[in-house]
């Protein structure tokens, strides 16, 4: 197993030189970014998300947060109309949260960017639920006809914002596999009402 | 821009020196980046990708370069093998210094970054840590019993205004930010918060619930927005009446300031410790990556500085070698450009004096061998010109030139025969046997000069040839040899002979002829005076005296009229004629009454027609039929035979006419002398016949001879060649003379 979490002194003093090995390794316990499931549907003047993901950190990562080290999650939406030659892309969003660890409570605080609610949790999986959990989220868009809901479809993703890391980190998160946490696009259909 | 001009930009210094600054400034950037990643840090990812890329571009265009100069090296270009070779001594200088220079940074690096993490302090911070919490953890136990004992009495509150009313006394009388009450499903039953824009309270969670509903007590530090910490302090309530509910009080109060401040800064100092000692790793690699781009773009840039000034150094070189391979395939025009002030600038400039200097001397000897050239072709012109046949041989008897006008002279085409000695042209041209007998015979000899007469039988027939031989001087290059000076003087000789002839035949009509008729009158007059005076012997005698003068005079005039005759000057007319034609005529001629002989005509029917004068071949037939029945004369068995046949050799045709008789044959001292006047053997007879037959031959270009048979009679030949026309309009202007003389 090849880690670079394990709290060894020799390691640390010569992880520069093995992390080009890192390209190819990859960790035992892989984090992962998934967005699991996801309802969209027509609002006035909005598109409202319910979305459930999975985001799972591999143990690098975890080891990163835990020694102080922010980590900024990015869930990415887009809606669009379908068109008989090319969707037109009617928005797009960002939301951005930041998860750090707090040594001194041994809490979690998650802060949500856009609004900028803090709320801390005691464990990392509570806190990372608490992110990949959306909630009624509203995207302002014009809707140009309400009825025909299956012209609109939603992508949506969520990834972890490597260029947000400390400097000195950012070349192994983009060398390293256990730092690529991307969901990928994945694509919605936006209904005319929630489902029951 | 063309493919090539792309490719020789590429490959020219602009890319190389633009793609260098251009590294160095972003190598400067991204070190800035990483030092001052506060400020430059969202950079750093595209610098970095700037930077390898460019370096990247480097590498290939590097390689581009080493490609072709091997690929130069391996085609043999002169100078890419050294070019090649000070490259790699340049690289090598280059590399040595910066791999320790490398070296040494990388560990340096290695252990300044590892000097900023003393375990002592780690240690210490995880004790300030742990001592901090242990100190909040009493804060807290502290603060929840207080929170307990305040509580007291809530649960005798029984309507909800006192209720608010006692939890506002509560924060106030306390210091709580918010306080609410809450029912065991957490329900919210009163609240008061100090800051009145928050109106809804925060709620305890599903699982803090949980935990008081087993019984135990809720108590947490929670760090705020503003990084400050908050205590929230969950409790339930239990009321004295068993019957009534039970409560939950859900306290939040911040952390007093002392506390709050020395947790942040414990917190703080922890977390940077910890976050920088997780960087140690990435640090390393981060800064060992931007020295390794650094080093690389350095070693890059002196590779290709190496290439450009082993390029330069080669440069003159190259030019001096291409120079002399240019010069060695006749080049002399070469100058080469003089770029440098060095030696190698003065090696230049001597090679671009050296290649004037040839040039000049080329230009010179062009010009003497122009010259040399143009004296030839003046000479060979003249030669050409020249009526004379001009031949050279070397010492072994080659030939080596000739003129046209040996060629037309000889009558041979002696231009293919160069190299070819005279043995040769002796098997190849047999009727000029004599002709190169004389010549080999000098070469034999080593004559120095010698001039000679000689006779040959080509294809115009009998023709004198004479020819004057030079020994040539040797030299280096010509080992010597002769030069034979020859021309045709047949006609000549001919014209010569025509006109002695001439003169002797007037001066025979002038000198002779003019006393002959007084004599005549003379002899007459004495008979008619003094016949009648005399007695009859001496009548007698008188008559017979008188009549042999009389006869003898006519005789001498029919000589002499012959002789006028033969001089007398006459134009030839030549006609296309079958000679077999000619004879049958002239020997249906002596057939019959009084010819005893007996002829015999062997005609050749593939004989084609000629070009001759009817008349005077009639005469010359005549003659020697005359001859050949008097040579008979006597005989009992009488024979002539006449043969005639077209003879074809390699370079001449011709049509023979022989005349044979079973007489006694020619005297064998006459045989030489035959043809020329005056000579014969019969009693009768000016012995002019045969020499009318060979003058009418010879202007006819042909040849006559005589010989005798073996074992009985003579033979007469008689060859005229095809080519009477051109040999006609050679004879236009030459004397002819016809007769009708009998032999």
């Amino acid at each position: 197993m090849v880690s670079i979490m394990l709290p060894c002194r020799k390691f640390k003093r010569y992880a520069p030189m093995v992390l080009m090995g890192l390209l190819v390794a990859t960790s035992a316990v892989a984090g992962e970014f998934r967005v699991k499931n996801t309802q969209a549907w027509l609002a006035d003047k909005a598109v409202i998300v319910t979305a459930d993901m999975d985001l799972v950190l591999g143990e690098d990562v975890e080891a990163a947060l835990t020694s102080g080290i922010p980590l900024d999650i990015l869930i990415e939406f887009a809606v669009y109309r379908a068109r008989w030659f090319w969707d037109k892309r009617l928005g797009q969003w960002t939301l951005r949260a930041q998860v750090k660890y707090h040594a001194l409570s041994g809490l979690y605080i998650v802060t949500l960017q856009n609004s900028g609610e803090s709320r801390s949790f005691a464990t990392q999986s509570r806190a990372l639920k608490y992110v990949g959990t959306l909630d009624r989220v509203s995207l302002p868009v014009t809707i140009e006809n309400k009825a025909d809901s299956n012209q609109y479809w939603l992508e949506m993703r969520v990834l972890m914002d490597v260029e947000a890391l400390p400097v000195p980190l950012r070349p192994l998160a983009y060398l390293a596999t256990p730092w690529h946490l991307n969901s990928d696009w994945t694509r919605w259909s936006v209904e005319t009402s929630p489902a029951s | 821009m063309e493919r090539r001009d792309l490719t020789r930009f590429l490959m020219g210094p602009v890319p190389a020196v633009v793609l260098s600054t251009l590294l160095i400034v972003t190598l400067a950037m991204l070190s800035a980046a990483a030092l001052h990643s506060e400020v430059y840090g969202v950079y750093y990812s595209a610098l970095l990708g700037v930077s390898v890329v460019g370096i990247i571009a480097l590498m290939v265009l590097i390689a581009a370069h080493v490609y072709r100069m091997v690929l130069q090296m391996r085609a043999g270009i002169l100078g890419s093998r050294l070019t090649l070779k000070l490259i790699g001594i340049y690289v090598l200088l280059a590399i040595i210094p910066l791999a320790v220079v490398y070296y040494i940074s990388v560990q340096f690096l290695h252990r300044g970054i590892d000097s900023w993490f003393d375990v002592r302090i780690e240690q210490a911070l995880d004790d300030a840590l742990l001592l901090g919490r242990t100190s909040l953890e009493a804060v807290k136990e502290e603060r929840v019993k207080r929170v307990q004992n305040l509580a007291t009495g809530l649960d005798l509150v029984n309507s909800k205004q006192a209720m608010v009313r006692a939890l506002d006394d509560l924060r106030e009388q306390a210091g709580f930010t918010e306080v609410t009450l809450l029912s065991q499903d957490g329900r919210i039953i009163a609240s008061s918060n100090l800051y009145t824009g928050s109106l809804i309270p925060n709620r305890p969670s599903i699982s803090v619930l949980s935990r008081l509903r087993q019984g135990e007590i809720y108590a947490n530090l929670e760090p705020t927005g503003d990084e400050n910490l908050e205590l929230q302090i969950v409790i339930p309530i239990y009321p004295l009446d068993v019957k009534q509910p039970v409560r939950i009080l859900q306290v939040r109060e911040p952390l007093p300031l002392r506390y709050s401040k020395l947790g942040k800064s414990v917190e703080t100092a922890s977390t940077e410790f910890n976050k920088l000692a997780y960087l140690r790793g990435p640090l390393k690699l981060s800064f060992v990556l931007t020295l390794t781009l650094v080093t690389l773009m350095t070693l890059l840039i002196a590779v290709w500085a190496a290439i450009f000034s082993a390029r330069a150094l080669t440069a003159p070189l190259r030019d001096l070698a291409e120079g002399t391979r240019a010069v060695t395939q006749g080049e002399y025009d070469k100058q080469l450009p003089e770029s440098s002030s060095d030696e190698l600038g003065v090696l230049v400039k001597s090679f671009n004096k050296m290649t004037r200097k040839i040039k000049q001397a080329q230009t010179v000897a062009r010009r003497s061998q122009q010259e040399t050239e143009d004296q030839r072709t003046y000479l060979e012109t003249v030669l050409t010109h020249l009526s004379s046949g001009v031949l050279s041989f070397d010492v072994k008897g080659s030939l080596r030139t000739l003129n046209s006008a040996a060629s037309d002279i000889l009558l041979v085409n002696l231009k293919q025969d160069i190299g070819s000695t005279l043995k040769n042209l002796n098997t190849s041209y047999s009727q000029l046997e004599p002709f190169f007998n004389v010549i080999q015979n000098a070469i034999d000899n080593e004559i120095p000069e010698w001039r000679t007469e000689v006779t040959v039988v080509g294809a115009r027939g009998r023709q004198v040839i004479t020819s004057r031989g030079t020994k040539m001087g040797a030299s280096k290059r010509r080992g010597g040899g002769y030069v034979v000076v020859f021309d045709d003087v047949t006609k000549l000789i001919q014209a010569q002979r025509d006109a002695a002839w001439g003169e002797v035949a007037r001066r025979l009509a002038h000198e002779i002829k003019n006393p002959l008729t007084p004599i005549q009158l003379s002899a007459e007059r004495i008979r008619h005076r003094c016949m009648s005076k005399l007695d009859k012997d001496e009548q007698e005698t008188l008559d017979r005296a008188t009549r042999t003068i009389s006869e003898q005079v006519e005789s001498m005039k029919s000589m002499v009229n012959a002789f006028s005759n033969y001089a007398q000057l006459k134009q030839m007319q030549p006609e296309q004629m079958d000679l077999n034609q000619l004879v049958e005529d002239v020997v249906e001629l002596y057939r019959g009454e009084g010819n005893a002989a007996v002829l015999d005509l062997n005609l050749d029917n593939r004989l084609p027609l000629i070009l001759a004068d009817r008349s005077r071949l009639r005469q010359v037939l005549n003659n020697l039929l005359t001859n050949a029945r008097d040579a008979l004369a006597g005989n009992k068995n009488q024979r002539i035979e006449l043969d005639t046949r077209f003879v074809q050799e390699a370079d001449r045709s011709y049509v023979e006419l022989t005349v044979l008789d079973n007489g006694p044959g020619f005297q064998e001292e006459l045989l030489g002398r035959l043809f020329e006047p005056y000579v014969t053997t019969k009693e009768k007879g000016n012995g002019l016949g045969l020499a009318i037959v060979k003058k009418i031959v010879e202007e006819h270009g042909g040849a006559v001879w005589a010989q005798n048979r073996k074992g009985v009679g003579a033979s007469l030949t008689i060859q005229l060649p095809m080519d009477v026309q051109k040999n006609r309009s050679d004879n236009d202007n030459l004397v002819s003379q016809s007769g009708d003389i009998q032999a």
